[in-house]
Order: C-alpha cells, then sequence, then structure tokens
C-alpha cells in the first residue's frame, strides 16, 4: 500500500496535485538503568522523553483541484500511514506490520451546498490539542468510517457526521457500533475561539451474533476480576449436566463531549496563546473474556459489569513570548479523574485520579541552536486501594496493606508521585522557536519517582529466593537522548 | 576539553556565515507586488504584517531599493502571471526590476496535532522593459500550525523563511546573469 501511495504521488500526471506529508520522530536512548529507552511510563510527565520513535505519511491527491474563482466542484483523496516502529530503534526493527493505513477518505465541494465539504470515508476530526502531553481531548469520530459535511463560513465552522466505529473499537469482534456527532467553533476575532462537539454511540444487540453484547447472569465482579465465575458456578453445580448460563441479549452504548476555549495575543505577543479542554465521556463496555476450569470453556459476557466507566479530563496549555524569537516558555497542566461504578474493589486505570503540571523553557542562542529545559511534577491516585510499589521487597497481593494472598491491591502506596527535568541542546533549522521543526536535540533527563522502578523495564519483580537476577530498588532514572522530529 | 568548549561556543555563535550575496553594480528600484489567495474563497486574503519587511530586507542586501505595489483590483480579473506582469510593466514607469509574488495557501490536514497547510508560490523576475527574460522559480513550502483557528495569513506567515531563501538565490542568479557578458 505504501509503494501503491508512493508511486501514486509519482505518477507524471498526478505529480502538480499530489500531496505528501507527515511526521517522524525516532530517537537513540541506551537504557544505562535498565530500562527500554523511555523515562517514565507516559506523557502525563511530558511527551519528551516519554514517548517511543514513530512515523506517519500523508497522502493528499487533489483528483478536482478547487477553483474558488469559478465556483465548480473540486474533490481530494486523502490517506495516511502511520506506525510506531522504526529500524534499530524498537524492537519491532521498523517491522511495517506495525503500520497501518489509518485514514482513508475522499472529501468533495462545492457539490449541493455552498461551503460545505463532503467527507466519505474515515472522519476523525480534532479542535486543537495539548502539545506538551500529546493529547487532543477535542476530538470526534476517532474511530469512525461513514460520512461528514463541514460548513466553514468566516466565523463559524460546523461540521456533523454518521458512521459505523464498529470495526475501529471491536477489531475482529466486529458489531455495528452507530456513531453520531459533530462539533462546533466559534471565532470571535482573532484573539479568541470557543468549540464544542461530541458524539454519541449505540451498539445494538443483535440475537444470535456472538459478537453483540451480552451479559452472562449471576455473574459476580470479583469473581470476574479473579478469573473464578466457572470455578464458583461448578463449585455449586456440580453436575456437568447443569448448563452454564447463557447469556442475555444486551445493547450498549457510549458519549462524550468537550468543550474548547482559546484565547490569546497571537504571534510574538507575551501571552500568545492559551488552549483549554474539557471533555467528559462514558466508555463503551468490554467483550466478553474467556476462562477454562477443569476442561471445560466458556466465554465470560460482562457487558453489564462494565458499562459503567466515566472519563472527565481537562487540560490546558499556554505559551509565553518572553523575548520574542529569544526566549518561550510553555506551560501545561492537565486533570483527570476515571470512575467506574461497577467496580469498588480492586485498583486500575478505570478508577483513579490524576494531575500534572509541566514546563517547558526553550532558549534561542542564536536562529538555529537553542537550548531547552523542562520539568514536571504529577500525582496518580489509585481510587481503589494501594497499587504502586515503593521498594523492590514490597508486598504484592494485600488488603488494606496487609498481606493477603486473595487482596486484591497491589502495592503499599495507592499515589505515585513522579518528577522528571530534562534540558540539552536543540538545532532548528527553520528557525527560533518552541514548536518550530525539524528540531535535533542531544537532552539529558531525570526521572524522580515514589514507586520502585517507574520506567518500562526488563527486571524480575519475584521474591523467590531462586530469582537468579535479584532485586533492583532505584527511584531513580537517568537518560541520555538523541533524538529528532519532524513535520515535512 | 578546550576543544569540545570551543567547538560548542562556536556552535553557540552560529559561526557558519551565511555566502554573500550578489549585489547590484548599481543601485535599482524594484517594484515588488505580492499576491495571497486560498481555495477556500474567491477573495483575497490579507497578507501577514511581516512580508513587505522581509522581501525590502532580502531586496537591501542585494543593494536593491524596495517600491511595494500593493496588488490592484484589476489582479481579480488577471489571473495568469503573464497579465499582471504586463500589467506591472506598464502602470510603473521608475522600476527597473519586476518582482511578483504570487501565494496560494491551503488546509490539509491534522498530522500529529499540528494542522498542514502548503503554501504554493510563484516568484517571477523580470526586466520592466523585456517581459520575455522574466525568470520564474515555483516551489512549495509545507507548515504547520499549532492551531485550529490560524488561517492562510498565519500559513503564509510560517512559509516566510523559506520564501525569503528562495527570493535570495533568486535573486543572485538574476543578478549574475545580469552582469555576465
Amino acid at each position: 500500500m505504501l509503494l501503491l501511495l508512493a508511486s501514486l504521488a509519482m505518477t507524471p500526471q498526478a505529480n502538480a496535485d499530489a500531496k505528501v506529508g507527515g511526521y517522524v520522530r525516532v530517537m537513540a536512548r541506551p537504557g544505562l538503568r535498565g530500562g527500554e529507552g523511555r523515562l517514565g511510563y507516559w506523557n502525563l510527565y511530558g511527551r519528551l522523553m516519554n514517548e517511543g520513535p514513530y512515523a506517519m505519511l500523508d497522502f493528499d491527491l487533489d483528483v478536482l483541484e478547487p477553483a474558488p474563482e469559478m465556483g465548480t466542484p473540486w474533490s481530494r483523496v486523502h490517506a495516511r500511514i502511520e506506525g510506531g516502529s522504526v529500524g534499530s530503534a524498537d524492537p519491532s526493527d521498523g517491522s511495517l506490520s506495525g503500520y497501518r493505513l489509518s485514514q482513508l477518505h475522499i472529501q468533495a465541494g462545492s457539490v449541493l451546498l455552498q461551503d460545505v465539504t463532503w467527507q466519505a470515508g474515515t472522519l476523525q476530526s480534532t479542535m486543537g490539542d495539548l502539545g506538551l502531553y500529546d493529547m487532543r481531548l477535542a476530538e470526534v469520530f476517532t474511530n469512525t468510517v461513514g460520512m461528514s459535511a463541514r460548513w466553514e463560513r468566516g466565523p463559524i465552522d460546523l461540521l456533523v457526521g454518521f458512521g459505523d466505529s464498529g470495526f475501529g473499537i471491536r477489531k475482529e469482534r466486529y458489531n455495528p457500533i452507530l456513531t453520531s456527532g459533530g462539533s462546533l467553533r466559534l471565532s470571535v476575532g482573532k484573539h479568541l475561539q470557543i468549540g464544542l462537539g461530541g458524539e454519541k454511540m449505540v451498539e445494538p444487540g443483535v440475537r444470535g451474533n456472538t459478537h453483540s453484547p451480552y451479559t452472562t447472569p449471576d455473574v459476580g465482579y470479583e469473581d470476574w476480576i479473579r478469573g473464578e465465575v466457572l470455578e464458583r458456578f461448578r463449585a455449586e453445580h456440580p453436575i456437568a449436566a447443569d448448563r452454564f448460563p447463557n447469556p442475555e441479549l444486551s445493547k450498549a452504548d457510549a458519549h462524550s463531549a468537550f468543550l474548547y476555549l482559546g484565547a490569546g495575543g497571537g504571534d510574538g505577543k507575551l501571552l500568545e496563546w492559551a488552549s483549554t479542554y474539557l471533555r467528559y465521556e462514558k466508555q463503551l463496555p468490554d467483550g466478553p473474556s474467556t476462562e477454562t476450569y477443569q476442561g471445560e470453556t466458556r466465554d465470560i459476557h460482562v457487558t453489564a459489569l462494565t458499562d459503567e466507566r466515566r472519563a472527565l479530563t481537562v487540560g490546558s496549555e499556554v505559551l509565553f513570548t518572553l523575548i520574542p524569537d529569544r526566549l518561550e516558555l510553555v506551560q501545561g497542566v492537565l486533570y483527570g479523574s476515571r470512575w467506574d461504578d461497577d467496580n469498588d474493589i480492586v485498583p486500575s486505570d478505570h478508577d483513579a485520579k490524576f494531575w500534572s503540571v509541566v514546563d517547558r523553557l526553550q532558549l534561542a542562542a542564536t536562529p538555529t541552536v537553542g537550548v531547552l529545559f523542562e520539568t514536571s511534577w504529577a500525582e496518580e491516585e489509585s481510587i481503589n486501594g494501594n497499587r504502586y510499589r515503593t521498594h523492590s521487597d514490597s508486598i504484592f497481593s494485600n488488603t488494606d496493606g496487609i498481606p493477603d494472598a486473595r487482596g486484591l491491591e497491589t502495592g503499599d502506596e495507592s499515589i505515585r508521585k513522579t518528577w522528571q527535568g530534562k534540558g540539552g541542546v536543540v538545532l532548528t533549522p527553520l528557525g527560533p522557536g518552541i514548536w518550530s521543526r525539524p528540531t535535533l536535540r542531544l537532552l539529558y533527563g531525570a526521572q524522580w519517582s515514589s514507586e520502585n522502578n517507574a520506567f518500562s523495564n526488563n527486571f524480575v519483580e519475584s521474591l523467590d529466593q531462586f530469582n537468579e537476577y535479584g532485586n533492583v530498588d532505584q527511584h531513580w532514572n537517568h537518560l541520555v537522548s538523541l533524538e529528532a522530529e519532524a513535520w515535512f | 576539553m578546550v576543544l569540545i568548549r570551543a567547538i560548542f561556543l562556536a556552535a553557540l555563535a552560529g559561526c557558519i556565515k551565511d555566502k554573500p550575496p550578489v549585489v547590484a553594480p548599481s543601485s535599482v528600484d524594484v517594484a515588488s507586488t505580492i499576491t495571497l489567495s486560498t481555495a477556500d474563497t474567491a477573495h483575497g486574503v490579507a497578507l501577514p504584517a511581516e512580508m513587505s519587511q522581509t522581501i525590502k530586507a532580502v531586496l537591501n542586501k542585494h543593494r536593491l531599493n524596495h517600491r511595494k505595489v500593493p496588488a490592484p483590483a484589476e489582479f481579480g480579473a488577471r489571473r495568469t502571471t503573464d497579465q499582471r506582469l504586463a500589467w506591472l510593466a506598464t502602470n510603473n514607469d521608475a522600476s527597473s526590476i519586476l518582482l511578483l509574488l504570487e501565494l496560494s495557501a491551503r488546509r490539509y490536514d491534522n498530522i500529529g496535532g499540528r494542522y498542514r497547510w502548503v503554501v504554493d508560490v510563484q516568484l517571477s523576475l523580470a526586466p520592466q522593459s523585456n517581459l520575455d527574460r522574466v525568470q520564474i522559480d515555483q516551489f512549495s513550502v509545507p507548515v504547520h500550525l499549532r492551531h485550529a483557528h490560524e488561517d492562510a495569513t498565519d500559513a503564509a506567515r510560517a512559509s516566510l523563511p523559506t520564501i525569503e531563501r528562495r527570493l535570495t538565490r533568486a535573486l543572485d542568479g538574476y543578478l549574475a546573469g545580469a552582469s555576465s557578458p
């Protein structure tokens, strides 16, 4: 597919109308502290040095080029290939199996309605992002294929769409997930932007379709978490002739909504731009899990056990131009709350709170050479008890901090605190600027965490006396990074 | 250690010097006109304020005097470069070089959090007395803007460093050719 699209872009007759763009980041970060080349676990501490390699190729082919003075129809084909593997930079060694055709759509304009762009295919649409965190809270149709209409006129940008997110979310367990939604962005001059949007998903149940949402009756949440549903059933119904209960047809739904507020003085002003996002979502329930007990295998359908998961995320990012073309500061703050009304007993990503603040300062020594500093502080709290192990010999399974082989808590603290600091030299061939790309960076980064070995690693955590590798106690991680990032 | 420090300081000081531009043998006026259009509207789009200053700075480095000629309303009807150069040639009597920069900005997609625009540029340099000797440079500048609300004017502003470089190169070639036998 990559070769096909590349050859399409190179075809002489298409050459004038084909545009190829993309994004790449690649790095070498020797993990001399036992890690795998990332300073911490995730972007909550700032994306810098917490992300791996990535490459994205975008292809746009104007089948009919826009001619605004004539008002004639126009059409464009858009395709995107992306993935997170680069040769010699990650375990997949650049394998193309890690890449996918993530977007393919066709747009048409000046058809039926003036100022309206019709789009069929993938519909993903976003209203900006939090660059320090690499998070897009104002996004709709992330997994949707269908059709949308965007009306842009003056200060108004209105998008409505409808489609199916079944393949995007359920993959090989496809079941239609009807999705409708939209977004509206209003510009108040050049200095104020207001946006809102959302989407609604409905996953219908179709009797007989094994991929439809079902609920296995009489399943306790704790039994399911422990993988003991079948075992308990057989304990209570030892006669083999007793049938494991048939799943009951159900249906599922999800929705999300976001608000966006952007304001600023514009290029070169002290407060250049501030973007604030608020996103609320109710997530779709999980598909079935499989249990095997004494040779008997059953699917446990858990729609009713996983349909109360909600998330609230608020984030803001402010760009200050302290000295034009010389010194810039970006500050980001993020708060998130996740709650699952079905689960009050097990620490999980669906029952957590977190917040962080990230500051990045970049000073241009010359137009093409600068220095960068970034620091962050973050706290993550598990709502359902202890989750984080603070030492190599910390307890594993416990209940309220007391060792318990049947306990569902997994560490000795419910809060993880993390500090990161990064700094180094950056080359910006296209000129100064904290967001100037391409950029080549030589960075040193340090992380302190209240959790032991709080980065992806290959340590053996077992306290077994036959653990031949031993245990390591460390709260610090240090990395040197040689990296590059570019949009093109 | 001393060597490393020297390399570091040299890098910080930006010790790589630009090649000096080819300068005109004598001070010459250049009438420059810039147009910016976008695929989203048939109407013209406001030029970034910095554009004129950038053009002026490049011309001055070549010992050329900048004379700004705002794009006239006639350009709405005169859409080809030939027609526009002809209009400039007949409506400017004090210049000896015409510079026409035609920019067309178009937004494509959001790539990794950035809004990708492509600014197609046609840069034309011609002696006012002989439009057959026009020198044309066509190029595209991909720019990636941070925010959804940024428009064609912002895209044109972001493309300025590349336009500045290409204009410098075009003027070097134009002046070198003009001075050669």
